[in-house]
């Protein structure tokens, strides 16, 4: 009798920790395997303008590819950069590719009168780093101005991510930068 | 003397044990401290194109597909690293943009600027007729996902292999659908020009690179390992004073 108890205690046991083992693995996997978008550019907009906002294209001169070299590390890729601003001019929305370690991120920043509103990873494509997407980590941006070269506030890294938080640190401040190239409206 | 016996047969094995693997231990010592400086070395960078690399990992090197858009020719470069395919486009050797394999399509705009569209998987660039990057367009962005096939003619038109079609405002980046056309050939398998040097040292460190036996091989001798500093430190201990 006592033997057949702690038979099914056992078993018990078991059927549990294989149900756990089961949930952490769908669980790592998900994360692992996850959908690269986590956000599109439509539902980015959405979230951060209540009209609908223009569109418009920034053309890099070389001059303005000069001076956002320090910023990036290197002089951006392209021509052009699209945004979307709101109908009077003071808020503005990016959303740019930049590789962390091998594959680029899309990311976008929303900037209100030079200081970052919000930034969001809309797509992430490498199989480490991932962690930049949670709001956690993309609060800390909240606020952020550009000054010379850096931003204005510390960012915390994450351990893991260093290349992604590199590439996500350059976007902002691209960001910021751009929206200063803007005429006004 | 049945302890001499048992201690000297413990540390002929620990030696002889020890210059059997003596090399699988320097060669995992300097794979495991070039991964350690992956990024600072730019391992996943450096791409091995050596034919019987390539098809030691099971791959057909890629075919040779060139478009040529004003006068300039466009070629993928193709590097397996890990289970990512990094694609590179190029124009006469010159480095555009990153492209993910395979490259489907490419054809010139007919428009104010002499533009041409180069279609990759679920990406398609715009670029200058010098062949310079002037923006790209993701799925994310709006791009249909999963075009095989550009047609310039009025305007740009997408299509998917089974023949459905977008026309692609490259200006707005806006995609509106069009009628459907003729079924298209589904892109070709993926073929790589490059292993990266990354994925070359991983495979190394962990036996990979010579399939299940090369595991087990790894896998036996990191087991030596701990019973060769078990059986030194026993050594060390023993050792008379």
């Amino acid at each position: 009798m006592l033997a057949s108890v702690t038979r099914s205690k056992r078993m018990a046991i078991t059927s549990r920790l294989f149900t756990c083992a089961t949930l952490l693995t769908t669980l790592w996997l998900g994360s692992a395997a996850q959908a690269e978008v986590y956000l599109s550019q439509e539902q980015f907009i959405a979230r951060y303008f209540t009209a609908t906002p223009s569109h418009g294209q920034l053309w890099l001169t070389q001059t303005v590819k000069a001076e956002a070299a320090p910023l990036l590390g290197r002089e951006p890729a392209g021509l052009r950069v699209r945004y979307q601003r709101s109908t009077d001019g003071t808020r503005s929305a990016w959303v740019m590719n930049e590789i962390g370690k091998e594959l680029p991120i899309t990311i976008g920043v929303v900037v209100e009168g030079e200081r970052i509103v919000a930034v969001e990873i809309l797509a992430f494509r490498e199989s480490r780093g991932w962690e930049v997407r949670f709001p956690a980590y993309t609060a800390q941006y909240r606020g952020a101005q550009l000054r010379g070269k850096q931003l204005s506030q510390t960012i915390d890294g994450i351990t893991g991510a260093t290349l992604s938080v590199r590439a996500v640190n350059a976007v902002a401040k691209l960001a910021l930068f751009y929206a200063q190239q803007l005429e006004p409206t | 003397m049945v302890r001499k016996t048992s201690s000297s047969t413990v540390m002929r094995w620990h030696s002889r044990v020890g210059v059997w693997l003596f090399w699988l231990l320097i060669l995992l010592s300097l794979t495991g401290i070039a991964l350690n400086h992956t990024d600072r070395l730019g391992l996943a960078k450096i791409s091995l194109t050596h034919t019987a690399l390539l098809n030691w990992y099971g791959l057909d090197a890629a075919p040779a597909v060139e478009h040529s858009l004003h006068g300039r020719h466009y070629q993928l470069e193709t590097t397996v690293s890990g289970e990512q395919w990094i694609g590179t486009l190029y124009s006469d050797g010159r480095a555009v943009a990153p492209c993910p394999p395979p490259l489907l399509s490419a054809v010139e705009l007919a428009g104010q600027l002499p533009f041409g569209a180069v279609l990759c998987r679920d990406e398609l660039l715009l670029i200058t007729a010098e062949g310079q990057l002037v923006d790209s367009w993701q799925p994310v962005a709006g791009l249909p996902s999963g075009l095989v096939t550009l047609e310039a003619g009025e305007q740009l038109v997408g299509r998917h292999s089974d023949g459905r079609g977008w026309a692609l405002n490259t200006d707005q980046f806006i995609a509106t659908a069009v009628a459907a056309g003729a079924p298209q050939a589904a892109p070709a398998h993926r073929a790589a020009t490059g292993v990266s040097l990354q994925t070359l040292l991983l495979d190394l460190h962990s036996g990979r690179l010579f399939g299940p036996l090369g595991i087990w091989v790894v896998d036996i001798a990191g087991i030596l390992f701990c019973l060769l500093a078990l059986t030194g430190l026993w050594s060390f201990i023993r050792r008379p004073r």
